[in-house]
């Protein structure tokens, strides 16, 4: 049952600055078992973004290239793939839901005609039919008046609703994978809590995977199965919710959880890690982290762990502890040394 | 259809500088464009001047290639109210004609241009690497060019008729177009709507002609109108220097051409051709302004 949709190995990333190469995403593995819902979570500019638009092969327009690994999407490599072929897989197996509603939408193209789109491009159905379906999809998302809004331009939604129209798009042709890139930070809290449901509902509907990119750890803890953790181009953790939130294994991860703001628990000043995340093109060497952790060693700062098996679970953490069963055990070996 | 407080939204939303739909978006520009009283003026007297040239044979008070010896380089009156030229031919019925010639060929040269550098610029714009390489400059190679001295160049070779001048000044006025468009185009596609199109598997065809294209029209309408009053103006010279309409045509700059001979002793040959090609070009470049000030979104905040 838990067959594996997106399996990605190795993947690389790499942005041309000048005459140098920078890594934005480095040796990424990671994978999607069908109907699951997973979470990829981290800091701005920590390359969540860049390999979602690694997968869709969307890098086209950019500076970006993918310079190795795989991603295989039901056994084809998306990598190595046609454009055509590739094409295909975009919005028909493969769909994206943008961060941004308000401009990932034609200004100048009334919704039913976007609509229609995807449904002509992929499904081949005539203009009528699309205009149908488009309704259907409409209704589907939660939109009232659906044949009214057709006919309506994108500046005549609301935000929570055009991100509603971006989803039906999304859907229209039953992908089996939705990446969706950060879709509720540009809403309002009450709507992007409408939004999470209607994206639950509908991934239950028509069981979907779902890769859902954000760096809102209550958005992850409500609506996935699975977290990924990245961190400078690197996945630092990975394991399920449950195990990951109750008991991180990486210190990132760890500082994470801990700058979150708990209810029932009386803190006067909010956590936070220390330092900036490194910049691209400076990377420490050894551990990526080990100059902001407290935890770092000797070790850390000038080797840097693999993503490390932790034992006894399916879990994996890219720190050199990860073994080790409690945090205190570890100790603080450098405190302060951040910053 | 939509009530008013949907209506009171979409104002704030023109306001705040968000592009909307085609009806909003029209009247906007129209508010813009009427508050400029020249370019309002430029644009009456450009749609006199096109009643006139259609509606030309109707109004004409006398046939504008038959000759009158009786009224030889006759100056201003009640009966010609332009005068004669040197055959005797009504100068105000020459000039109705040759509104006709001269919008024609400026209009159809400025269209052949804006189709070729429309599609040239959003290929360049679109596509970048080295097809954008060659296109730009293909364009610079032209643009080194004085305007006329290519279009004299171009008539040469082709040998001269209103059609190579259309050639001609077509050919001149496609990197401009190039040009522009293709800057528009860099701009519209880092649009994350394109990006959203291509995530669901447009083809670039498609997304070249649905999600860019739209975004350039205001830039062409625009580089357009400015470049009709230089094609006429061309066009004249062309003519003036004896490379596009024959003499005997009732072509504004040909009209100058046969008068040059008489400047001394009938001035007012040159004077009616010279002041409505004056006005025409005139007219053209400020209503192109105007329509540049209302439409361009680099200016609207």
């Amino acid at each position: 049952m838990t067959e594996r949709l997106l399996d990605v190995q190795g993947l690389v990333t790499e942005f041309k600055r000048g005459s140098s190469q920078i890594r934005a995403v480095s040796d990424v593995s990671f994978h999607i078992n069908r109907r699951e819902v997973v979470g990829l979570v981290g800091e701005s500019g920590c390359g969540k973004s860049v390999t979602s638009l690694s997968l869709m092969r969307l890098l086209k327009d950019t500076p970006g290239r993918i310079s190795g690994g795989k991603v295989l999407f039901e056994d084809r490599d998306l990598v190595t793939l046609p454009e055509k072929d590739m094409r295909n897989i975009r919005g028909n197996e493969i769909a994206m839901i943008f961060q941004e509603p308000m401009t990932s939408l034609n200004p100048v193209l009334k919704i039913g005609k976007q609509l229609e789109e995807p449904l002509m491009v992929h499904l081949g159905l005539s203009r009528s039919q699309a205009k149908e379906r488009a309704a259907d999809l409409l209704r589907q998302v939660g939109i009232p008046r659906a044949e009214e809004v057709l006919h309506d331009y994108p500046h005549q939604l609301s935000g929570g609703m055009r991100q509603r129209v971006m989803i039906a798009m999304a859907i229209a042709c039953k992908p089996k994978l939705l990446i969706a890139d950060e879709p509720t930070t540009a809403l309002d809290v009450t709507i992007q809590a409408q939004i999470l449901e209607l994206l639950r509902k509908l991934r239950a509907d028509n069981d979907m995977s779902v890769l859902l990119i954000t760096h809102d750890l209550g958005v992850v803890a409500e609506m996935c199965d699975r977290v990924i953790v990245m961190y400078a181009g690197r996945v630092v953790e990975e394991g399920s919710v449950q195990e990951l939130f109750e008991n991180p294994r990486h210190p990132y991860t760890k500082g994470l959880i801990r700058s979150v703001p708990k209810l029932r628990q009386k803190v006067h000043r909010l956590e936070s890690i220390p330092g900036n995340v490194p910049d691209l093109s400076q990377m420490p060497q050894g551990c990526k982290f080990a100059p902001r952790c407290a935890y770092a060693t000797e070790r850390c700062l000038k080797e840097e762990p693999g993503l490390l098996g932790v034992e006894g679970t399916s879990r994996k953490s890219r720190c050199w502890l990860a073994n080790e069963q409690t945090w205190e055990e570890r100790g603080a070996v450098t405190d302060g040394q951040a910053g | 259809m939509k009530d008013e407080a949907v209506t009171g939204g979409t104002q704030a939303v023109v306001q705040a500088g968000a592009p909307t739909g085609f009806k909003q978006r029209f009247g906007a520009f129209m508010r813009k464009f009427v508050k400029q009283k020249t370019a309002v003026v430029a644009a009456v007297f450009i749609l006199i001047l096109l009643v006139i040239a259609i509606i030309g044979p109707l109004i004409t008070p006398y046939n504008p290639s038959k000759p009158n010896y009786d009224a030889l380089m006759e100056g201003v009156s009640a009966e010609h109210l332009m005068g004669t030229d040197e055959y005797g031919r009504d100068i105000l019925s020459r000039i109705i004609y040759g509104s006709r010639l001269s919008l024609s060929v400026s209009i159809s040269a400025v269209m052949i241009a804006a189709v070729l550098g429309t599609a040239l610029g959003l290929l360049a714009g679109y596509y970048g690497g080295w097809l954008d390489r060659i296109i730009m400059r293909g364009s610079d190679v032209l643009f080194s060019f004085p305007d006329l001295l290519l279009a004299i160049g171009i008539v040469a070779i082709l040998g001269p008729g209103l059609i190579n001048v259309v050639i001609a000044v077509a050919v001149f006025g496609t990197p401009s177009f190039a040009r522009i468009i293709r800057s528009v185009t860099l701009s519209a596609k880092e649009n994350l709507f394109v990006e959203a199109a291509r995530s669901m598997g447009a083809t670039n065809k498609r997304i070249i002609w649905r999600h860019i294209f739209p975004e350039t029209v205001p830039a062409i309408i625009v580089n357009i109108s400015m470049r009709i009053g230089g094609a006429i103006l061309a066009a004249s010279s062309l003519s003036f220097l004896g490379m596009g309409a024959s003499p005997s045509k009732p072509d504004w700059g040909a009209m100058l051409s046969m008068g040059r001979d008489y400047l001394a002793i009938a001035p007012h040959i040159v004077y009616f051709p010279g002041l409505v090609i004056f006005l025409t070009v005139l007219a053209f470049n400020i209503f192109g302004d105007g329509l540049r000030d209302a439409l361009d979104p680099k200016m609207k905040s």
